[in-house]
């Protein structure tokens, strides 16, 4: 799907993570070897992870809480909340609910889930975008992150030392769009369910109630997805808005891993100093991995300019997504270490 | 292009000691032969030669030269 929403723009942009940053080295039992390889092939030396009972909502608060009070929004002006995730806190309600009551947002605000990973910045903005743009609501927020370091059942020392925990890091973005004139939000969206194997949880949901938490991915049917589905749709996109690659300060890519962020960027014809990487301190971060990467490189500096940048979500699915993001680097914020827990009140292991 | 000339540029990706590697070599017996070490095979396969791999066509690799036989430039 292409989609070209006309007088929408991004006017915040904030991340969150926790106050936890481990090294790979530490958290690993493996022996050097094979934790210098790990490194060296993924890209990956640490990342922050989730504290106990600190959910993704939390870190979606911490960052919203950031963008709406850095910006001085009317929370009343907020009309679609979209939270984009895996790891929904909930069976239901949809989480999103439960965010616009701790957000403080209207009843008039419409508040619902969508569950994808890595391709969720560019589907979830494009998605409030599109409903705020057929709305006479004036702003919209999307929230897009995971927790994805840990499992489920917390942080067991054999669950934190496999490669695959390893790779995650726990992490959130917020983004709010505006109706202005003269700006668009231009997409470019694609997914193929024929891959819905290749990345899935099937247990512990409605199909298959009781199993393991997660199963072996297909790897080699992954790397061949995004070296190859992922470079085509960025060629066929920026062909359609006529630009050359070169007029972007950045390709701002999913931080899936070194090897395969390298491949993409030979691929489209990017020099990787216009590759922002942000998994070597943040791990693997899922939909939040594009923001938080924009937010790592722009979001401390005083250097007030416009920033035209190209960034890509690719994952779980199979879901893949091509989006241009202009940006005053004035509206990028810091990024902020969420200390936010919500207490439901809902007893545990009833 | 030589069978030298191909396991040279297996050694390379897989980063082995000249040498390391001949045309009868049992993959599952080299250490270095691992999940990581495919994908380089499905870039070095792409990029040069053309010949895009599949996860079955790889588990069908027994030995070095069922590698080789695909190593052909088109």
């Amino acid at each position: 799907m292409y989609s070209a929403l006309k007088d929408i723009r991004i006017i915040g942009m904030a991340a969150a993570v926790s106050n936890t940053w481990d090294s790979v080295r530490e958290l690993s039992n493996e022996g050097e070897q094979i934790i210098n390889k790990f490194i060296k092939t993924t890209g990956v030396e640490g990342r922050y992870s989730a504290a106990p009972r600190q959910c993704t909502s939390d870190f979606y608060f911490s960052a919203a809480e950031k963008i709406l009070n850095e910006k001085g929004i009317d929370r009343s002006e907020i009309g679609v909340l979209v939270f984009v995730a895996q790891t929904s806190d909930y069976g239901i309600p949809a989480t999103a609910c439960v965010l616009q009551h701790r957000l403080g947002l209207n009843k008039s605000c419409i508040a619902f889930d969508v569950n994808l990973g890595c391709s969720g910045f560019v589907y979830g903005v494009s998605i409030a975008a599109g409903l705020l743009k057929n709305s006479d609501e004036k702003k919209a927020l999307v929230l897009v992150g995971d927790t994805l370091a840990r499992t489920r059942k917390g942080y067991g020392i054999g669950q934190r030392s496999s490669n695959t925990t390893l790779l995650f890091g726990d992490a959130s973005s917020a983004i709010l769009l505006d109706k202005e004139k003269n700006c668009s939000i231009k997409s470019a969206m694609m997914s193929d369910g024929t891959g819905h194997k290749a990345l899935s949880a099937p247990y512990n949901a409605w199909k298959h109630p009781v199993g393991p938490e997660s199963i072996p991915g297909d790897d080699i049917a992954v790397f061949n997805f995004t070296i190859n589905e992922v470079p085509a749709l960025v060629h066929e996109y920026i062909e359609k808005l006529g630009v050359e690659m070169e007029s972007y300060d950045d390709l701002v890519l999913h931080q899936a891993n070194m090897m395969i962020i390298k491949n993409i960027a030979k691929r489209v014809g990017m020099p990787m100093e216009k590759i922002p990487i942000s998994l070597d301190r943040f791990g693997n971060t899922s939909g939040a991995s594009v923001p938080l990467t924009i937010v790592d490189k722009y979001g401390a500096s005083n250097d007030s300019k416009e920033v035209k940048m190209l960034t890509s979500g690719f994952g779980v699915g199979l879901s893949w997504g091509v989006m241009e993001v202009k940006m005053n680097t004035d509206d990028i914020l810091p990024l902020t270490f969420g200390k936010d827990r919500y207490d439901d009140d809902y007893p545990d292991n009833v | 292009m030589t069978d030298q000339e191909k396991i040279a540029m297996l050694e390379e990706i897989w980063e082995l000691d000249e040498g390391t590697l001949a045309t009868d070599t049992v993959l599952a017996d080299v250490d270095e032969y691992d999940s990581m070490a495919k994908l380089s095979l499905i870039v070095l396969m792409d990029d040069e030669f053309g010949v895009k791999l599949t996860g079955d066509v790889i588990k069908g690799f027994k030995t070095v030269s069922d590698i080789l036989k695909l190593m052909v430039i088109a």
